[in-house]
């Protein structure tokens, strides 16, 4: 009944227009190279504040399903992905558009993407209601090890070595901590300043790693410009019935492969889409292809990535936890609109959860409508002089900072942690798991000083609890496993030969 | 030393920093007072956290280090990149909010002011650029101040 009810909401008009306008825009901003789905949602989370929560959750759904969507139409045309999952499909779509078919990679990635988050959606639906169930049984261990469990999943498996994404979520943790510990009351860590007694707030950190970070590269890579290809006017961009049958069984395993790559904590789309990309190119036939302009790479690449925000939704709605660094933007959101994500969500707002599920199914199929009538124009724009971008952007930094709180101290904040970001990024620490470490930190420390508080302060129920204990255990096995890889990778590296003389 | 050997300073850099941060951190933690009700305090994580971070920074800082002759010479780019924009991007922004932060000027002439500024030293005042941006400058500062206080209903620095 809630589902009928939630689908009855989302298409009524305010719901569709916000969904529509979150799909258009994000696809609009996921095209443009530098810019991204997380940018346009951090900065349009502050134009929500007035907004009805239900709505402003699915703007910002359909900002990311239209902004994962996006990436394509210039990695095809430009071999620059708009976003960073979509950087597996340059490796077919830009070789394939030069091939003079720039049309049939478009639409085997626009049909692929469709189907990559219709099928997420349906996971979504079929799995959200008995994990929140079954999250119900969760204590403070079980919380407290699962939050350490998705810490080191995501440093393990962000891109880059194992201790700079160990150390890129202990940043993050830390970045949480300055101000007024809600705990017990105390303040800790403001250095004597005042302004530091309300710590780093959640949206002025989002802003400066996800936003003024990226705008301080786009100006550092002003000159970065792709070779674009133009598409010839006849040329179509809706699929045809015959190359989705063809690929049916690819789009299925990968679409999969996205939504449970979504599922583990914190993991992005990019991992998606090249875990499906290396799979596809395993089973495939014709190997040798792959990276030629090969349909299979493009349909692997694209479905995976798109299924990756389904998927990542499970995580956020049933306990709280971001799937992937975007979803924390989202998860502040709703902390913001006074909704708590967690095993209590399907009861406490019911509505909101189920409005999203059937939204994300419905901004799959705007998506697929607005790719395919709209792509070719937004084609035409996607090379935009960044030099006009950066100041309106900074500007709508600026505004999000001001307006959560009226202080210019946020504003400085994102200064701050843009630089901050900046940094970290030059130099290979992956910035994924300091997002999700920033998010996580305060449910980390309030569990575990519950589950010392009731154990008396012993550990030992992180092992003699069932659910805690496999928490625990998970994370031990990710953590050796990935010093294991690494060790290895060095084991193999050889010095160049230059060197060697 | 070779010059194709990369050692990589950012790595050494940052790593040195995060020890003085954390060190800090530390420092700061001394002040918070003993738990009252609960086993750990609020100053708990905090250590353990700069703990942590000491620990992960020697061993990140020690073997960038001793790893950098493995490591091969920097990739050529494909493009040039810009550090002096790069750090316009961040100085231009500064002064457009300590302008605000002052009250030296209101939200509308000093965006009108840094889009105008940013626009033009990102495109190196390049004519087309320049013209562009001195309409749309005014439109974000004005057009701005309208559309955020009157229908949004935001506060913005006066």
């Amino acid at each position: 009944m809630e589902a009928l009810e939630a689908l009855q909401h989302v298409l009524s008009p305010y719901p569709f227009l916000w969904i529509f306008i979150g799909v258009a825009g994000g696809i609009f901003v996921g095209a443009i190279p530098g810019l991204g789905g997380g940018m346009l949602m951090a900065l349009t989370v502050p134009l929500t504040f007035s907004m009805d929560s239900t709505n402003a959750v699915l703007l910002l759904m359909g900002m990311h399903v239209g902004s994962v969507s996006g990436g394509l139409i210039s990695a095809t045309l430009l071999k620059m992905p708009g976003t960073p999952s979509a950087m597996m499909t340059t490796f077919d779509g830009y070789p394939m558009a030069q091939q003079g078919k720039p049309g049939k990679a478009l639409s085997l990635g626009v049909g692929a993407s469709l189907f990559g988050g219709l099928i997420s959606g349906i996971f979504l639906i079929a799995l959200a209601p008995p994990l929140s169930h079954f999250a119900h049984k969760f204590g403070p261990w079980e919380y407290f090890t699962m939050v350490l469990m998705a810490l080191v999943l995501i440093a393990s498996i962000s891109q880059g070595s194992l201790l700079k994404g160990l150390m890129s979520a202990i940043l993050g943790l830390l970045a949480a901590m300055p101000g007024l510990n809600e705990s017990d009351g105390q303040l800790r860590l403001t250095f004597g300043f005042e302004s530091m007694g309300d710590g780093f707030n959640l949206l002025p950190v989002l802003l400066g790693i996800f936003v003024m970070s990226q705008i301080i590269k786009d100006a550092l890579e002003i000159n970065k410009k792709g070779v674009g290809i133009k598409m010839g006017k006849g040329e179509g961009i809706f699929p045809k019935f015959n190359e989705w049958k063809q690929h049916l069984f690819n789009i299925i395993r990968s679409s999969c492969i996205g939504t449970w790559v979504g599922i583990l904590p914190g993991i992005g789309a990019s991992i998606s889409s090249m875990v499906a990309y290396g799979i596809a190119k395993t089973f495939s036939k014709t190997p040798r292809r792959f990276g030629t302009g090969h349909d299979e790479g493009i349909v692997a690449a694209e479905s995976a990535n798109n299924a990756n925000a389904g998927g990542a939704l499970i995580p956020l709605i049933t306990i709280g936890i971001p799937g992937a660094p975007v979803d924390a933007i989202l998860l502040g959101a709703m902390i913001m609109h006074q909704v708590q994500p967690g095993p209590l969500l399907f009861q406490t707002n019911g509505d909101l959860v189920w409005s999203l599920m059937i939204g994300y199914i419905l901004a799959n199929i705007i998506m697929f409508l607005v790719m395919v009538f709209c792509a070719r124009h937004i084609a035409k724009i996607v090379n935009i002089n960044r030099a006009y971008l950066i100041p309106i952007i900074f500007v709508f930094c600026l505004i999000g900072a001001y307006a959560s709180t009226n202080r210019m101290f946020d504003v400085w904040v994102v200064i701050g942690f843009g630089l901050v970001g900046l940094f970290l990024d030059r130099a290979r620490f992956p910035l994924g798991p300091f997002v999700i470490g920033y998010v996580l930190a305060g449910i980390m420390e309030a569990e575990l000083r519950s589950g010392l508080q009731i154990s008396e302060g012993s550990f030992l129920p992180m092992i003699t609890r069932p659910i805690a204990a496999t928490f625990t255990i998970a994370a031990l096995v990710f953590l050796a496993y990935s010093i294991f890889q690494e060790w290895r990778a060095r084991r193999n590296l050889k010095p160049p030969e230059s060197t060697l003389e | 030393m070779p010059l194709n050997y990369r050692i990589p300073y950012l790595d050494i850099i940052i790593s040195l920093s995060l020890i003085g941060l954390a060190t800090a951190v530390l420092i700061a933690a001394k002040d918070i007072p003993p738990p009252f009700f609960d086993p750990i305090g609020s100053a708990a994580f905090p250590k353990y956290t700069a703990y942590l971070i000491i620990f992960l920074a020697l061993v990140i800082g020690i073997r960038s280090f001793l790893l950098s002759r493995l490591l091969a010479p920097r990739s050529k780019r494909g493009f040039k990149p810009e550090p002096l924009l790069a750090a316009y991007t961040v100085v231009v922004p500064s002064l457009y909010v300590l302008c605000m932060n002052l009250e030296w000027a209101s939200f509308r002439i000093a965006t009108t002011l840094f889009i105008f500024a940013l626009a033009g030293l990102l495109s190196r005042f390049d004519k087309r650029v320049l013209i562009v941006s001195a309409i749309i400058a005014p439109v974000f500062g004005f057009g701005g101040q309208y559309l955020l206080t009157e229908v949004f209903y935001m506060d913005l620095p006066q």
